[in-house]
């Protein structure tokens, strides 16, 4: 149920509460001194062009009372597929193609590359052997993308039931060249297939090595695959094939040594991987893809830290004139000595190259209102560069402080 | 002393309330909009849902490009700078803002990162709450599918099928990544500075037959019957309800509150179906 008032309500104590306070400051130190790096050359790495309004210093403090709030893990995302990927030529497609299907069901996809090859769902010929498979369902790129489903615009998906074994599927009377391409989708949703593939981390820091592991599952077991894959760019080339080895567990592992510098504004680091298996007989193809960070080291926390009635100044070594945000979170301890959220701070600002500070704002207010104690903490501490919208550096330890 | 507290601040609620210049604003999802009102929302849905303002005149449509990443300018930029026009000339002190799909991420973007632009605190100072019809917190395995694949045949395997920076965004993979590192909300993340209520769809009827699959255009929800092979039992054919309810709070699902206990499906949450639309004018 929503409560129309409860915002109002939670302002005006806020005011009251403030009205009651005086809290003064006193000592505040690093809880581990961050660490002194030499930063990497920064020649190939710009910053995005800044509004008016990003070159404004902003201080914002969010209420974190009574939240459960944990620290990131920074455990790589599980990617899963049941589907795969055929590129094709026209020539291939008229002659007709076999498509290795390993379940009883599968929607297909076929989407054309080129501007002007329409699809129409008539051509359309699937057969196993000597049996024609009829389609269940279909649909046009134009009724795909009506919902959200961003396909090309020359499409034709299908749902159809079959063996599993070739599909042979042949496409009569496109009026095509040889070099026109297509892409065939082949999703097996009741398929007991899947493939999984992780990265060991989601976020890297640069210079890290990579290390990517997959596996494809069957209900109650893992299958032997041989593997491909590479990583691509946030802007999408391609950087480096990866090379996988079975970790005799059945995994296949890659790892890639010394991950390079790129902005973030075009996206993320992506790991994209193929998998096949011969299983009785049977040939199974799965696709999958992840996404990764690294961070971008442009600045560096430079130890100075001071604190001001009002406020926190961090020391930042700045080696690229950006947008730079230090955020982290403030806690304080209840009567059992438990550390509990108070709020997340925020600042940030355009900073030039070379010595500059971010200040926090400290937030009185809330402070009071959460009935916590000193000493206070300021954990899960980050530097961002907005500019390239990338990390920079993470002090999770943070510093601390006490208030007379 | 107590007692005089409480009644100051049981008047100062009341002459906020009184004072209170309430406006709501309508935030699409992917795509970049010209006209939202007519070719998004629909103006009998608009018009119906605005009937709960004191002043039906206090309402923007958004038309930005949200064929972006929603930290781009002519994404969050946009629509920062169209609710702060909105904000500005109509005084509004008090503001729902109602969002669909990845419309939801725009909006979450600027509440979750208040530093990044010196209009943003000023615009989350006066928002009320957002109602957040089916967004997109966690993305959808349909645009992993349409992004993903075909790389070892191509060298630029990747551009096949690519249609824009938002669908590419809303791959599972990212959206997990940004919620984890720069968006706010989801567990374990501290919240918003302002709540955001999930109004979540969990299921498609296509039947010929049914008449109730025609609001919002029997035409649009055409091609759900093959999107649905991507998605778990639970979802509104574009999005699983696990991602309608990756961040804020669930206000509520569709079959609870809907006329007929119908679902809604992607098409219909933006349109003027089973009641929704008295569901948020009465909100207001």
């Amino acid at each position: 149920m929503k409560n129309h008032n409860i915002h109002k309500t939670i302002i005006l104590a806020s005011l009251l509460a403030a009205s009651q306070t005086s809290l003064a400051e006193s000592s505040i130190t690093w809880v581990k001194a961050p660490q002194m790096k030499t930063l990497p050359s920064l020649q190939q790495t710009k910053a995005a062009t800044a509004t008016q309004w990003q070159q404004q210093p902003v201080q914002y403090n969010i209420d974190a009372i009574d939240k459960v709030i944990t620290a990131a893990e920074n455990q790589g995302y599980v990617a899963e597929s049941k589907s795969f990927y055929m590129d094709v030529n026209g020539a291939d497609l008229t002659k007709g193609i076999d498509i290795p299907v390993a379940s009883h069901s599968a929607v297909i996809r076929i989407s054309s590359m080129g501007e002007n090859i329409q699809i129409d769902g008539s051509q359309i010929e699937l057969s196993q052997g000597p049996t024609q498979i009829s389609k269940q369902v279909m649909a046009t790129g134009e009724e795909l993308n009506s919902i959200g489903m961003a396909v090309p615009e020359h499409t034709v998906a299908m749902k159809i039931n079959h063996q599993p074994g070739a599909l042979r599927l042949k496409l009569n009377g496109l009026k095509t060249a040889n070099n026109d391409r297509f892409v065939i989708h082949v999703l097996e949703p009741e398929s007991p297939y899947r493939l999984a593939m992780t990265t060991s981390k989601q976020l890297y820091q640069a210079g890290d090595t990579l290390t990517v592991k997959a596996e494809l599952l069957a209900a109650d077991s893992k299958l032997p695959i041989a593997m491909q894959g590479y990583i691509s760019r946030p802007n999408g080339e391609k950087y480096a094939d990866l090379k996988f080895t079975t970790d005799g567990d059945g995994q296949m592992v890659a790892n890639l040594a010394q991950l390079p510098l790129a902005s973030l504004n075009d996206g993320l680091w992506e790991v994209h991987t193929i998998a096949k298996s011969e299983n009785a007989d049977q040939t199974i193809l799965r696709d999958v893809s992840s996404a990764f960070a690294v961070t971008v080291p442009t600045a560096q926390f430079n130890g100075q830290l001071k604190m001001t009635h009002a406020e926190i100044k961090l020391g930042i070594d700045n080696h690229m004139s950006s947008r730079y945000e230090a955020s982290g979170l403030l806690m304080g301890h209840d009567k059992t000595g438990n550390a509990q959220p108070i709020a997340m701070l925020m600042t940030a600002d355009w900073l030039s190259q070379g010595e500059a500070t971010l200040s926090f704002k400290l937030p009185k207010l809330l402070i009071n209102k959460s009935g916590l104690s000193a000493p206070f903490l300021v954990t899960q501490l980050n530097l961002k560069n907005q500019s390239l919208m990338a990390p920079v550096q993470q002090i999770d330890s943070g510093f601390q402080f006490n208030m007379k | 002393m107590k007692h005089r507290i409480m009644l100051l601040m049981s008047l100062a609620v009341l002459s906020f309330s009184t004072l209170a210049n309430t406006g709501v604003a309508f935030v699409h999802g992917t795509g970049h909009q010209t006209n939202a009102a007519s070719d998004y929302w629909q103006w009998n849905n608009i018009n119906s849902i605005r009937q709960g303002l004191a002043n039906q005149n206090n309402y923007v449509v958004i038309n930005c490009d949200f064929e972006q990443y929603m930290w781009d300018s002519r994404a969050s930029g946009c629509l920062a700078g169209q609710l702060s026009s909105f904000i500005s000339s109509k005084n509004i002190t008090d503001l729902v803002v109602i969002t669909h799909s990845n419309g939801g991420n725009v909006i979450r973007w600027i509440m979750s990162n208040p530093t990044y632009d010196s209009r943003y605190p000023n615009i989350i100072s006066k928002i009320r709450w957002v109602n957040a019809l089916a967004p997109s917190s966690k993305g959808t395995p349909l645009a992993n599918a349409v992004m993903q694949g075909n790389v070892f045949e191509s060298a630029l395997g990747w551009l096949l099928g690519y249609k824009s920076n938002a669908v590419r965004m809303q791959q599972t993979s990212w959206m997990d990544y940004y919620n984890n590192n720069y968006l706010l909300g989801t567990a374990g993340r501290p919240s918003l500075p302002k709540t955001f209520y999930n109004v979540v769809g969990t299921d498609v009827e296509t039947s010929i037959f049914d008449g109730d699959s025609y609001c919002g255009g029997y035409s649009l929800n055409l091609g759900l019957e093959i999107t649905q092979a991507w998605l778990n039992s639970c979802s509104d054919g574009f999005l699983e309800c696990s991602s309608q309810e990756g961040a804020g709070t669930t206000w509520f699902r569709d079959t609870a509150r809907t006329s007929g206990r119908e679902p809604l499906s992607h098409n219909q949450s933006r349109r003027k179906c089973f009641n929704l639309d008295v569901i948020l004018r009465n909100d207001l």
